[in-house]
C-alpha cells in the first residue's frame, strides 16, 4: 500500500506532523513502513511555456522550440514527439544538475544551438507517464512561468510504502490509513464534500439494469465523458502506485478513486450493453459457480473477483461500486478454485463496504474533470446490521496486563469508527464498523487498544510461575545430542546441516531406499531436492565434493538429522564422513600425510559414540559400500548402524580420494549412567601369544573362543601384530597381547601360564590353530 | 701428585675422569698399588705411610668427586641444549572439528529458556493440515495462507511451515488443567529459494498457557526484552503491532541494529531496526481448536538462522547450508 504525504493530507490535516514522525507512528500502530522515498526536483528546473515549434532543418525527429522561461526566451532543441506550442513544460536550465552525472550544458544539435532541456517525468525523478515530455497543468498548483518546480509541493512529495498484514484490508486505501492516523493523533478526518455536475438525463432513460438474488452490494451510476480529461496530479499518483495505463484515463480515474476510498469500482461502456426497447441493458446474475456477474451480450465481469479491460473508446459509461463480505468470498473462491484477477487482492482482504462513499467520491472526481453525471442511480445494496460486541473492560485489561481507563478505551474505539455505548457495570457495548470485518471478539478489540495506546506504553511484567520438573524425553535426547556433538568435534568432525531433501535420481542411482512415490513431495523446489532423504551420507558426500572443488581435499563432517524410510516414517541418525588425509600436513609427515583407513576412522567414531564391535555386512544394501571394507556397528549384539569405505567408483563420480562413511541410529546410541564394577588392586601382567591361523579365519572367531572361557583373570586383550611371509603360505601369525590380573592376589607365573594354556587348548580344540 | 690433581681438574669428560679414577684408585691404580706396598713397610713407618697415602687418596677422591659434579652438570646442560626446539615452529592449525553456528545458536536459546523453566518439546516434520493450519486459526480459505509457501506431499500431508504445530500437539497430549510452559525448536520448510530464503530453516517456538486472565501481553513483553538483551547484548527492543492468525493481539519485535547501533546501515536497510521475532497473546480460536476453555497464554516464534547470522556476522543465509569449511572452520 503506497501513500504520499500530500495525498493523505487531502483526508486528514497533518501539516504540523513531520513525515518521519508519521512513519514512526505507522510502525507503532501496526502498519509497517517498508520504505520512504522523498522526491525532490533539482534546482534550476522551471515552468516554461513553448511559444513556437518548428522542424529542425537537418533532423526529422528534432524540433526547435522557443520557450519562455520567465526571465528570457530560450531556444531548445527537443526530440520528444508530444512537444507542442502552447504547452507548459518543465525546463532544465543551463547549469541544472538532474543527477550526479547529468548536467545541462549549452549544446549544438545538428548545428542548431540548444540552451536547456524540456524534461520528461522520469528525468525529473517522478513516476513515468509516457515516452515524451511532461506536460504541466494547474493540478500541481498555479503555473507561473519561470517558477522553480522544486517549489511545487505536490510534485516534491514523500512517498511511503506500507507493508500490510493480511487482516488489514481496511487500510488498503488512503482514507483507511488516514482513519488510523486520525485515531492515533486524535485529529478528525476531513469531511468529504460531494460535488456533482449533473446533466439533464436520468439513468433510467438510457439504461436498464436488472439484478436479482445478488450476494454483493452494488450501486450503479451513469456518466458522460465527452468533455472529460484527467489532470496531471491524478495521473502521476496513479503512476506512483504502479497502476497507470497510458491512454486509458477512465481506468486511471477508477484506480485513483479506489485507491482513495478503498471501494471497488468498475465501468462498462454503453457499447457493451444489450439493446432492448431503446434501452441499454445490463443484467447481474449468477454464473455457474454462483458468483455475481455483470452480463450483457456476454459476461463483462465477475463482481469482486475479476474486472475485465475497459473499452475507453466510448463516451457514455455505467460505473459500478461493489462490496462482498471477504470471508464469504474467500470460502467460495477456495471451494470453486476459480482464477481470480488483480482486484481479488483487495476484495479478499476486505474492500471498503461503504460503497456509496466510493461512488460519491468517484462521481465527484469525474465531475471535477469535465464529465457529467446522469441523474439517479441503480442500487442493489444489501441491508446488513452492524454486529455488536460486549466488551468488559477488566477482560481487555487482563489481556494487556495493564489498566487502561474505560474512558480511554471508549475514545480509542470511537476514533477508529466503532460506535460505543456504555453498558452495565464495566462493559462497553461496541458496534463494529463494516470496514473492520476482521474484528470479531474481545481479543480483536484489545489489539486495537494496544495498537493505539502503543506497546511502548505497556509495562513489562514478569509472570509468576510454579516450579515444575520439565525434563522429558526430548530434554534427554538434547543432552545426548550435545554430548555426541562435542565428542564428534573433538574427534575432528565438523558439524554440518544439510537439507532433509535429496535427489530421487541420485538415491536411485546408488540403490538407496526411496520414499514411496505416492508419499513423495508434490511440489519440490528444484530437481536436486525432489524427494525426502533416506540417508544422510549422500548429503555428506556432496558436502565433501563441494569442498574438494574449492581446494579442501581432506574434510570430515558429521550431521545429526532426520531421515525417512520408504513409508516416510521419520527417524534420527548421526552420520559421519572422512575423506582424504588422516592428519594435517606438517613436519611430522613431511607434508605428505597418509590417507585415512577404516580402523582409524572407526576409532574416531568409537571415541564419539562409545564402545561397539564391527562385523562384516552379510548383505550390501547400497552402492556406496566397499565390498571388502564394510561392517555393521554392533552394540550388545544388535546392529545400530554401519561403517564402510566408500566404493571407489562412487569416489570417482564425486572426484574424491579415499573416503569413509558411517551412519548410526541416534536412538540406539546408549547414554546410560555409568555403574562401576569392582576392580583389582593387584599387579597386572602382560603376556603375548603368537598364533598361526589361516588368513581366511575371522579374528572374531578367535575372540569368541577366548571370551567363551570366561577367564576372569583376562582383563583385556588386543591384536598387536599381524605377520605373514612365504613360509607361512596361506597362514599368518597373529600376536595377541593379554593383560592378566587377579581380583584377589598377585598372579604367579604358574597362574599366568595356566590361563595361556587354557586359551591355547581351546583354540586348538575349536579352531585347530596354535602357537607359532 | 699435584700433576695428578691438575689432570683431574683438567679432565674434559666424564670418561676421562673415570679413566683417571681407575688409573689412581682402580684395582691396579697407582694409589692402590701404593697401598699394597704397606705389607713391605716396616711397622714403625706404617702409620706415617698409611696416613700419607690416605691423605692423598682423600685429596684425589675429593678432586674426582668435585670434578664429577662439574662435568655431570656440564653433560646435563649439553643434553638439555641438544633438546632445544624452536617453539615458533609450532603448527597452530586446529585439527578438531567445529559445531555448526545454527545448532549452536539454537542450543544457546534452548539453554536460556530451560533456565526459565521452559520444557522442550518436539514434533514431526511431516504434518497434516489440522496441526499446521486449521488448529492455528488458519482455515483453508484464509488470505494469510498466502504468506506461507507450503511444500505439499502427494498424500495431502505437508512439511510443517513453522514449529507452531508443536503447540497444538503439546496441548492435545496433556491434561488441559496443567499449565504449559514450553519451547519447540526444530526444522521447518517453506517453498522459497533465493538470497534471503532457503527451503529449510529452523525456528524456536514458545507457548505459555495458564488459567484465564493470568497470562498477559505485559508478561510476554517482559520475557522477550530480557531474552533479546541476553542474546544481543545492549540493544533497544521495539514492539510493533502486527498480525498472526494464531495470536491476538500480535506484535513483531525489532532490536536496534547490532551493526550500526541504530544509525542506519545496509543490513537494517537504513531503518536502524532489525526484525527478529513474532509474538502475541494466544488467540481464543486456537484454544477452542484443542478443546481448552477459560485459558490465557502467550506465544512467540523466531528464526534461528536470523539470530545466528546477526550474532556471528554471517552475510549469506544460504552459506549456512553449504557445508563450506571456510565458514564452518571458523567456529572451532
Amino acid at each position: 500500500m503506497i501513500i504520499t504525504r500530500t495525498w493523505i493530507e487531502e483526508f486528514i490535516d497533518i501539516k504540523e506532523i513531520s513525515t518521519d514522525d508519521i512513519c514512526k507512528t505507522l510502525n507503532s500502530i501496526g502498519l509497517e513502513v517498508d520504505s520512504l522515498e522523498q522526491v525532490s526536483i533539482a534546482p534550476k528546473v522551471v515552468v516554461g511555456k513553448v511559444l513556437e515549434k518548428v522542424k529542425h532543418p537537418d533532423a526529422d525527429k528534432l524540433n526547435i522550440c522557443q520557450v519562455d522561461v520567465g526571465d528570457e526566451t530560450v531556444q531548445i532543441v527537443c526530440g520528444a514527439k508530444n512537444v507542442d506550442a502552447g504547452q507548459f513544460v518543465p525546463v532544465a536550465k543551463v547549469g541544472c544538475k538532474l543527477s550526479a552525472d547529468f548536467k545541462i550544458k549549452k549544446a549544438k544539435l545538428r548545428g542548431v544551438e540548444s540552451i536547456g532541456m524540456i524534461c520528461s517525468s522520469t528525468e525529473l525523478g517522478l513516476a513515468k507517464l509516457n515516452d515524451g515530455i511532461l506536460e504541466l497543468d494547474d493540478s500541481i498548483g498555479e503555473l507561473i512561468i519561470g517558477k522553480e518546480l522544486s517549489e511545487y509541493k505536490l510534485l516534491n512529495d514523500d512517498i511511503i510504502e506500507i507493508e500490510l498484514t493480511a487482516n488489514r484490508g481496511d487500510c488498503l486505501s488512503i482514507n483507511g490509513v488516514a482513519r488510523e492516523l486520525s485515531a492515533y493523533y486524535n485529529i478528525p478526518l476531513n469531511t468529504f464534500e460531494k460535488k456533482l455536475v449533473n446533466n439533464e438525463i436520468g439513468i433510467s432513460q438510457i439504461f436498464d439494469i436488472q439484478a436479482n438474488n445478488n450476494d454483493s452490494s452494488l450501486i450503479f451510476k451513469a456518466i458522460d465523458l465527452k468533455d472529460y480529461s484527467l489532470d496531471l496530479m491524478s495521473k502521476l499518483r496513479t503512476s506512483i502506485i504502479g497502476k497507470y495505463e497510458e491512454n486509458n484515463d477512465i481506468k486511471n480515474s477508477l484506480t485513483y478513486a479506489t485507491h482513495c476510498t478503498g471501494v471497488l469500482l468498475n465501468a462498462y461502456s454503453k457499447k457493451q450493453a444489450k439493446n432492448e426497447n431503446n434501452l441499454s441493458c445490463f443484467e447481474i446474475k449468477k454464473d455457474e459457480n454462483s458468483f455475481d456477474t455483470v452480463y450483457a451480450n456476454e459476461e463483462l465481469s465477475t463482481i469482486c473477483v475479476d474486472h475485465k479491460k475497459i473499452d475507453s473508446s466510448d463516451d457514455t459509461f455505467i460505473i459500478e461500486a461493489s462490496y462482498l463480505n471477504p470471508e464469504k468470498l474467500c470460502m467460495q473462491v477456495f471451494e470453486t478454485k476459480i482464477t481470480t484477477g488483480d482486484i481479488y487482492y483487495k476484495s479478499s482482504r476486505g474492500s471498503e463496504p461503504d460503497i456509496s462513499y466510493g461512488m460519491d467520491y468517484l462521481t465527484t472526481h469525474f465531475s471535477k474533470h469535465g464529465a457529467t453525471i446522469y441523474n439517479g442511480d441503480e442500487s442493489f445494496a444489501e441491508d446488513t446490521q452492524k454486529s455488536t460486541l460486549d466488551v468488559p473492560i477488566n477482560k481487555v485489561n487482563a489481556i494487556i496486563g495493564q489498566d487502561i481507563a474505560k474512558s480511554e478505551i471508549e475514545r480509542i474505539l470511537s476514533s477508529l469508527g466503532f460506535e460505543v455505548k456504555n453498558g452495565l457495570n464495566d462493559i462497553l457495548s461496541v458496534k463494529i464498523p463494516f470496514f473492520r470485518h476482521d474484528i470479531k471478539n474481545i481479543a480483536d478489540v484489545t489489539e486495537e487498544i494496544v495498537r493505539i495506546v502503543g506497546i511502548d506504553n505497556i509495562q513489562a511484567k514478569p509472570l509468576a510461575i510454579d516450579e515444575v520438573n520439565r525434563i522429558n524425553h526430548t530434554t534427554n535426547d538434547l543432552i545426548k545430542k550435545n554430548k555426541l556433538r562435542a565428542k564428534a568435534c573433538e574427534n575432528g568432525f565438523n558439524e554440518t546441516l544439510t537439507y532433509v531433501f535429496s535427489s530421487r535420481e541420485s538415491l536411485e542411482k546408488y540403490s538407496f531406499p526411496l520414499v514411496k512415490e505416492d508419499l513423495d513431495v508434490l511440489n519440490p523446489i528444484v530437481k536436486e531436492l525432489n524427494t525426502f532423504r533416506t540417508t544422510i551420507v549422500l548429503n555428506l558426500l556432496e558436502a565433501c565434493a563441494n569442498n574438494y572443488k574449492i581446494g579442501a581435499k581432506s574434510t570430515s563432517f558429521f550431521e545429526i538429522g532426520t531421515i525417512f524410510d520408504t513409508n516416510r516414517n521419520e527417524s534420527k541418525r548421526i552420520s559421519f564422513i572422512q575423506t582424504g588425509a588422516a592428519q594435517l600436513e606438517d613436519v611430522t609427515n613431511a607434508g605428505k600425510p597418509d590417507n585415512a583407513d577404516l580402523f582409524s576412522f572407526a576409532k574416531k567414531i568409537l571415541n564419539t559414540i562409545g564402545k561397539f564391535d564391527l562385523e562384516a555386512m552379510s548383505k550390501i544394501e547400497n552402492d556406496f559400500i566397499h565390498p571388502y571394507q564394510n561392517a555393521n556397528i554392533i552394540v550388545d549384539g544388535k546392529i545400530i548402524g554401519f561403517i564402510s569405505k566408500v566404493h571407489p567408483s562412487v569416489c570417482e563420480d564425486y572426484d574424491l580420494s579415499d573416503t569413509f562413511i558411517a551412519e548410526i541410529d541416534f536412538d540406539l546410541i546408549k547414554n546410560d549412567l555409568v555403574k562401576t564394577v569392582g576392580y583389582s588392586k593387584f599387579q597386572a601382567s602382560k603376556k603375548d601369544l603368537s598364533i598361526i591361523a589361516p588368513k581366511t579365519l575371522a579374528y572374531k572367531e578367535i575372540k569368541d573362543v577366548i571370551n567363551s572361557l570366561n577367564d576372569t583373570n583376562i582383563k583385556q586383550y588386543n591384536l598387536i601384530d599381524v605377520y605373514s611371509d612365504e613360509n607361512l603360505g596361506d597362514n599368518e601369525s597373529l600376536t595377541i597381547r593379554f593383560v592378566l590380573q587377579n581380583n584377589e592376589k598377585t598372579m604367579e607365573e604358574e597362574d599366568i601360564t595356566n590361563s595361556m594354556n587354557n586359551i591355547l587348548q581351546a583354540l586348538e580344540a575349536k579352531l585347530s590353530i596354535g602357537l607359532r | 701428585m699435584t700433576q695428578l690433581i691438575e689432570k683431574i681438574n683438567n679432565a674434559s669428560s666424564l670418561e676421562e675422569l673415570e679413566n683417571l679414577r681407575i688409573e689412581t684408585l682402580g684395582k691396579k691404580g697407582i694409589l692402590t698399588l701404593e697401598f699394597a706396598k704397606m705389607k713391605s713397610i716396616p711397622n714403625e713407618e706404617k702409620k706415617a705411610f698409611a696416613q700419607n697415602l690416605n691423605e692423598q687418596k682423600v685429596k684425589v677422591t675429593n678432586a674426582i668427586e668435585a670434578k664429577k659434579v662439574v662435568l655431570e652438570k656440564e653433560a646435563l646442560n649439553k643434553k638439555l641444549e641438544n633438546e632445544k626446539i624452536d617453539v615458533t615452529r609450532f603448527n597452530n592449525e586446529l585439527s578438531c572439528g567445529a559445531t555448526h553456528p545454527v545448532v549452536e545458536t539454537m542450543d544457546r536459546i534452548i539453554t536460556y529458556f530451560q533456565n526459565l523453566n521452559f520444557a522442550v518439546e518436539e514434533g514431526p516434520l511431516v504434518e497434516d493440515d489440522f496441526h499446521n493450519f486449521e488448529a492455528l486459526n488458519l482455515p483453508k480459505y484464509h488470505p494469510a495462507r498466502d504468506m506461507q509457501d507450503t511444500f505439499y506431499n502427494k498424500d495431502y500431508t505437508l512439511l510443517r511451515t513453522h514449529t507452531s504445530p508443536v503447540q497444538i500437539r503439546t496441548m492435545l497430549k496433556q491434561d488441559p488443567n496443567t499449565p504449559i510452559r514450553m519451547i519447540a525448536p526444530g526444522t521447518v520448510f517453506r517453498r522459497d529459494f533465493d538470497i534471503t530464503h532457503t527451503p529449510m530453516f529452523h525456528q524456536i517456538e514458545a507457548l505459555v498457557v495458564d488459567d484465564a486472565n493470568k497470562v498477559s501481553f505485559a508478561n510476554l513483553k517482559h520475557v522477550l526484552v530480557e531474552f533479546l538483551q541476553h542474546m544481543f547484548g545492549d540493544v533497544e527492543v521495539r514492539f510493533r503491532p502486527s498480525f498472526f492468525p494464531f495470536t491476538e493481539p500480535s506484535a513483531e519485535v525489532d532490536i536496534s541494529c547490532v551493526f550500526c547501533k541504530g544509525e542506519g546501515c545496509r543490513v537494517c536497510s537504513h531503518t536502524g531496526w532489525l526484525e527478529v521475532l513474532g509474538c502475541g497473546v494466544v488467540d481464543q480460536n486456537v484454544f477452542t481448536a484443542v478443546g481448552y476453555k477459560n485459558k490465557s497464554g502467550y506465544a512467540f516464534g523466531l528464526g534461528v538462522e536470523r539470530f545466528a547470522m546477526l550474532i556471528h556476522n554471517i552475510g549469506d543465509l544460504r552459506s549456512l547450508f553449504e557445508s563450506d569449511t571456510r565458514l564452518l572452520g571458523q567456529f572451532r
